[in-house]
């Protein structure tokens, strides 16, 4: 059986980069049969910032045809690696179930979370996507169908959670669920009148919630520069008898996040004026509204559906995200040193937002212990000097820059900044000598 | 109800499957690669409370898969209906094929629903009820160079579904043809083609809500009705310059 291909021009979703490129898209497991591939590379839902499912010399294989849920006995759902989020927490939350590490829409594929080791709301306490991963089932042309586990294989599993795809193809993935003790939570908002403290606070109140993650407004000059509040949220401690109505069913499986579509704005909305009113008007709703609200759980690990219009507003040019783990005492110079360089620099953060991290450093998995802080803003002719200088101070004190955020990262900052850079492409070239799988972010990085 | 979706591990077959399986009905997926089935089946039992059963068969290679049918249906119990949303095409598929190509190419498109309808007509009979749906092509509107055995498998179901229906006229069982125009399925993946793809779930959503309507033939997506019409009465010196 023939699988037709397609010329393809793919985005990353930051929209840094454009590629035609060559895409298959199999909906038969028949498709891994064949013994000749070529350089390739696996796409979920290609929601990746950077280009991390598409390169100039690899065949892009779109597997989201395998999207169906596969099984479920104690606690542990095996799914497909095209699965979605969103199509997880469907069904999951029949069971009264749900997967406490999640990133922010439901669109984002199972294989996708595995490939980046994503993170959730509450790392510091639930750890990166990989501790909910059991096993997997991992296809490699040279090696045919391997099972992947912390016992089975446990190297190359190791090697594949946070491997970017580089591995193979992921497809499926046993995923350790939890059990949910109420389908609302409630949410506290606690202001943070100076950033520098914001560290402080998180260790104070990150082991009495369940989700926190903080909002910061780095667009305000002077003193106020950094002010923000964070979001803790609890699971309600008041009873409910039911769950989510057959409509929102509905609501929750239509897809709404295309990274191609995202620049279909050709004007920009967050001008340096504008981001300043936006989020000073954002900062002031938030702390207007009451302290204390309760939210359905989907809403709460999905705050970026229905708010795509956000990414739109960065027009065709797209944008940046430079996100770090700033390690633990470091934050308050980290946020000095940032507030310096934008005391005389335009350039428009449209969010800077942060959470509490914990882990040790392994491969190039994003983890380490300290302050995860993200920064958006627009790609311009200027903006690049912005990053230049997140990049130096990073290493400089020693913080991790988010490889899958970021699509100007270079081979010299990961090198310098990821203690286990040179491991990562031993271990890689060991295990597949031809390096079949690359792609532009492989590719860039020199892996 | 129970059904037998034939072909039903990709395209239109998987979407009519997620559709039936949503209202409840059981089913009987019959496709080649128990692979595809096991997922499928095993999706459906988690998500929907469709009942679902599985049967891995080539209908094209030989006839033994007919006993392992009649097996499943047998155990399924009451048969209330069949559903054909396969097809094969091939790019050799030209006016001089080999025996073997010609051979799977008639079996897949045609003579294996022939085998499978004649098989379980008598149920239905005997019930006076049952439902009947097939899916042909646009391709078999005008013979053209390519696509030449496919088409003609696709003519010859046209017309086997046209006395089916004669034959069932005084029973209550409802025989139905959809001719289908381009789908966007894997097959069609990437092709540019002159006319827009239907979406495979918008097919199957509307073969569902028509399952008791008995108008016998129909275009899908409707504006083929209108193109048929050009395409059947395009003038041979212009349609046989034609390269489509």
């Amino acid at each position: 059986m023939i699988f037709p291909s397609a010329q393809s021009a793919l985005t990353s979703f930051d929209g840094s980069i454009s590629l035609d490129t060559t895409v298959q898209k199999p909906d038969k497991y028949r498709f891994f049969d064949q013994k000749n591939f070529g350089n390739m590379i696996s796409r979920g839902a290609g929601l990746s910032y950077v280009a991390a499912s598409f390169g100039l010399k690899s065949k892009t294989i779109d597997h989201s045809s395998f999207n169906r849920l596969l099984s479920y006995r104690d606690g542990i759902l095996e799914v497909e690696a095209g699965a979605t989020l969103g199509r997880v927490y469907n069904y999951l939350r029949g069971q009264n179930r749900y997967l406490p590490v999640q990133p922010g829409h439901p669109d984002i594929t199972v294989g996708g979370c595995v490939a980046a080791d994503v993170h959730g709301k509450n790392q510091f306490r639930d750890g990166t996507f990989v501790s909910l991963v059991e096993r997997i089932k991992l296809f490699h042309p040279k090696h045919g169908i391997i099972e992947l586990s912390r016992t089975q294989n446990p190297k190359l599993f190791d090697l594949t959670c946070g491997g970017f795809g580089l591995t193979g193809i992921i497809l499926s993935v046993d995923l350790r669920t939890r059990s949910i003790p109420s389908p609302f939570v409630e949410i506290t908002t606690i202001p943070v009148p100076a950033v520098e403290d914001l560290e402080k606070i998180l260790k104070d109140i990150v082991n009495k919630y369940d989700l926190v993650y903080s909002w910061h407004d780095f667009t305000k000059k002077g003193r106020g520069f950094g002010r923000g509040f964070i979001k803790a949220a609890k699971f309600s401690t008041a009873g409910q008898t039911h769950f989510f109505s057959a409509e929102q069913d509905h609501r929750h499986l239509k897809r709404t996040l295309f990274a191609e579509r995202r620049g279909n704005w050709r004007w920009a909305f967050f001008s340096p004026w504008r981001t300043v009113w936006f989020n000073s008007a954002y900062y002031h709703f938030n702390l207007i509204m009451p302290a204390s609200q309760k939210m359905e759980l989907y809403d709460f690990l999905f705050p970026v559906h229905n708010k795509e219009a956000y990414f739109k507003f960065f027009g065709k040019k797209g944008f940046h995200e430079c996100q770090f783990i700033i390690p633990t005492g470091k934050f308050a110079e980290w946020a000095e040193r940032v507030k310096c360089f934008l005391s005389h620099d335009s350039t428009p953060v449209t969010l800077a937002s942060g959470k509490l991290f914990a882990g040790d450093p392994r491969l190039l998995r994003f983890t380490g212990n300290g302050v995860c802080m993200a920064l958006d803003f627009p790609r311009s002719a200027g903006s690049l000097r912005f990053v230049e200088f997140l990049y130096n101070l990073a290493m400089e004190i020693g913080a991790t820059p988010n490889i899958i955020k970021d699509s100007d990262l270079s081979a010299k900052v990961v090198a310098a900044t990821y203690p286990e850079y040179e491991r990562f492409k031993t271990e890689l070239k060991l295990f597949d000598s031809e390096r079949i799988f690359r792609s532009e972010l492989s590719e860039r990085l020199g892996l | 109800m129970n059904f037998i979706i034939i072909g039903a591990s990709s395209g239109l077959g998987r979407a009519l499957v997620e559709e039936l399986s949503k209202a409840g009905h059981k089913l009987l997926l019959v496709a080649s690669d128990v692979r595809d089935l096991t997922a499928m089946a095993s999706d459906l039992s988690l998500r929907t409370s469709g009942v679902v059963d599985s049967l891995a068969c080539h209908i094209d290679t030989h006839d033994l898969w007919l006993a392992d049918l009649e097996k499943k249906i047998a155990a399924a119990g009451d048969l209330d209906g069949l559903f054909f949303p396969l097809g094969w095409s091939a790019e050799q598929d030209q006016v001089c094929s080999t025996p073997e190509l010609a051979a799977k190419l008639m079996e897949v498109n045609f003579t294996a629903i022939v085998k499978i309808i004649s098989h379980c007509l008598p149920h239905f009979f005997a019930r006076n009820r049952g439902y009947i749906v097939g899916f042909g092509s646009v391709a078999s509107l005008r013979g053209r160079s390519s696509n030449v055995l496919y088409a003609a498998a696709k003519r010859a179901l046209t017309s086997y579904f046209e006395s089916l229906r004669h034959a069932t006229f005084k029973t209550n069982v409802i025989v139905q043809l959809y001719q289908l125009g381009y789908m966007d399925t894997s097959h069609n993946f990437g092709r540019k083609l002159i006319f827009p793809k239907a979406d495979p779930v918008a097919v199957a959503r509307y073969v569902v809500k028509n399952l008791n309507r008995d108008f016998g033939f129909i275009f899908f997506p409707r504006f083929w009705f209108i193109v048929q019409y050009v395409v059947r009465w395009l003038p041979w010196r212009i349609f046989k310059r034609l390269n489509f």
